[in-house]
């Protein structure tokens, strides 16, 4: 029985379980908090074969997100921000199935998503985690990128320090270590 | 006797070898960065090079030549707006297509300001830490790393990539004094030419519809009063290196004008009427920090290529006493 378990676990990560059987072990891994453990440490054990960033989480993930289970309904908007690498192993036909399945489904769906949520470590530098924002904020992305002087709103004032700028490179000494003195200047956009 | 002058001769010789080896690496830097500022102004050359600072990344053209006329050199942004500053030894022409403005300043002279070009390495070395950091390759050719490494967070430290034959600066590395970078200048291509070349004139489309503006001449003055202004509190090595004084419009004091270095890190402070079109508070633009404020009832604007915490900390510490 408990080689059978784990090898179910195992097998619904690898998303090679029937309908039926991912129905019937999601529900003993509600069921038992051992399992939920195993689960956690088979996750880990697959982010850090892929080389993915691993988090280590005191409370168990799965004891957490049942417990935000209890308290919320499940935004399947989440769905959305599924990276491609996480896909694959929870194909799309997974949030179309109906009733209890859907539900099922989605604690494992909502495991993944929410890891980053659920952790109180952030992830290891250089490695973030695309998944993490989840409402994009597309403002950087409409503004053209810039060189100008920040936090002004005074036209009046940034060429007042233009003029500054231009007139300061003309004393800079010894001629700028290296730096070519007036690219801050030829740099400068007024985009908008 | 004899026996004595040999014996006392080994040990002069030991003592001399010694001093040679513990100031071989200091002479190397010296000699690597001196040369790099003579190959700055003294080379014909031309290339591209791409400046990164804040995440922005900007591409740039600079030819420079050097005739029996002096020097000559034409920067141009390759991105965005054209932009363009042309200099010769008489004046710095500011091109700004994007705000059709053409700005026109006299080249400050007089007193040998710029006509000697050097890197005082004993006077820099209570401020800064000088190390050799061996070979790299950068725009396809081989370099020698030299890092000047601030000894407090008042000034930016550098790390050069100096070409092993021109000690032409390849690559430029600002960083603050944790290390973290503020800019890198890098040249992807650069061609070093044997005579001076050509730089074509500068050809603006439309020129009628420029205003052009011809920058009032700067006075230096000698006055070790400053116009009744002083500095309180500056930071370690920072001192007032030049004070200048400019009629501006309507303004009957004038512009004092302050430039304060500690030999390498340099800053401009402003001292005007207050307007009410001044600087108050922080302000960055690329890797140029800026602070002003009012004292006593004058605009004070701090300007330089130092950190925020140095411009603040300058323009704060400025005093009337008249």
């Amino acid at each position: 029985m408990t080689d059978d378990i784990n090898e179910q676990i195992s097998s619904l990560l690898d998303n090679e379980l029937s309908q039926k059987e991912i129905r019937h072990t999601l529900d003993l891994l509600q069921e038992d908090e051992a399992l939920r453990n195993k689960w956690d440490r088979y996750n880990l054990i697959g982010d850090a074969m892929r080389g993915e960033a691993v988090r280590f989480s005191a409370v168990s993930i799965a004891d957490r997100v049942q417990a935000r289970l209890e308290h919320e309904s499940v935004d399947f908007s989440n769905v959305q921000a599924l990276p491609a690498t996480r896909l694959r192993r929870f194909p799309a036909r997974w949030y179309k199935s109906a009733g209890g399945a859907a539900l099922a489904a989605s604690v494992a769906v909502v495991t993944v998503l929410s890891f980053p949520q659920f952790t109180n470590m952030s992830p290891e530098p250089g490695s973030e985690v695309i998944a993490e924002s989840v409402a994009p904020d597309p403002a950087p992305y409409l503004v053209q990128s810039s060189t100008r002087w920040k936090n002004l709103s005074e036209p009046k004032v940034e060429s007042k320090l233009n003029s500054f700028l231009i007139d300061h490179n003309e004393f800079a000494a010894p001629g700028g270590i290296g730096v070519i003195p007036y690219a801050n200047f030829v740099s400068y956009d007024s985009n908008r | 006797m004899r026996f004595i002058h040999i014996f006392l001769n080994a040990a002069l010789l030991i003592t001399v070898s010694l001093n040679a080896t513990a100031d071989t690496a200091q002479d190397d830097v010296r000699i690597w960065l001196q040369r790099m500022v003579n190959a700055v102004h003294s080379l014909n050359y031309d290339g591209t090079f791409v400046f990164l600072h804040n995440a922005q990344l900007e591409s740039m053209q600079i030819v420079h030549t050097v005739d029996n006329g002096g020097e000559r050199e034409r920067l141009t942004s390759l991105n965005g707006v054209a932009r363009e500053v042309f200099r010769d030894n008489a004046s710095v022409t500011c091109i700004a297509p994007d705000i059709k403005s053409v700005s026109i300043g006299n080249r400050v002279s007089g007193r040998g300001f710029r006509a000697v070009f050097s890197v005082d390495i004993n006077q820099l070395s209570d401020y800064y830490n000088f190390h050799m950091l061996g070979e790299e390759r950068v725009a396809g050719r081989q370099a020698k790393v030299v890092a000047i490494i601030p000894q407090d967070a008042y000034r930016y430290g550098y790390r050069l990539y100096l070409d092993t034959e021109h000690a032409l600066p390849l690559k430029t590395d600002m960083l603050n004094v944790s290390g973290v970078s503020i800019s890198q200048l890098m040249f992807t291509q650069l061609q070093v030419h044997s005579s001076s070349r050509e730089i074509a004139e500068i050809s603006l489309d439309g020129k009628e519809y420029y205003q052009w503006v011809q920058q009032k001449p700067m006075r230096t003055i000698s006055d070790r009063q400053f116009s009744g202004w002083s500095f309180s509190d500056l930071p370690k090595g920072f001192d007032v290196t030049l004070h200048s004084k400019r009629k501006a419009g309507k303004q009957a004091r004038g512009i004092d004008h302050f430039v304060l270095s500690d030999g390498l890190a340099s800053l401009s402070v402003y001292v005007e009427d207050d307007d009410d079109v001044g600087l108050q508070g922080n302000s960055t633009m690329g890797t140029v920090n800026a602070y002003g404020n009012t004292i006593s009832g004058y605009q004070v604007t701090a300007v330089g290529e130092v950190p925020a915490m140095t411009v603040e900390r300058i323009a704060k510490s400025l005093r009337f006493s008249k």
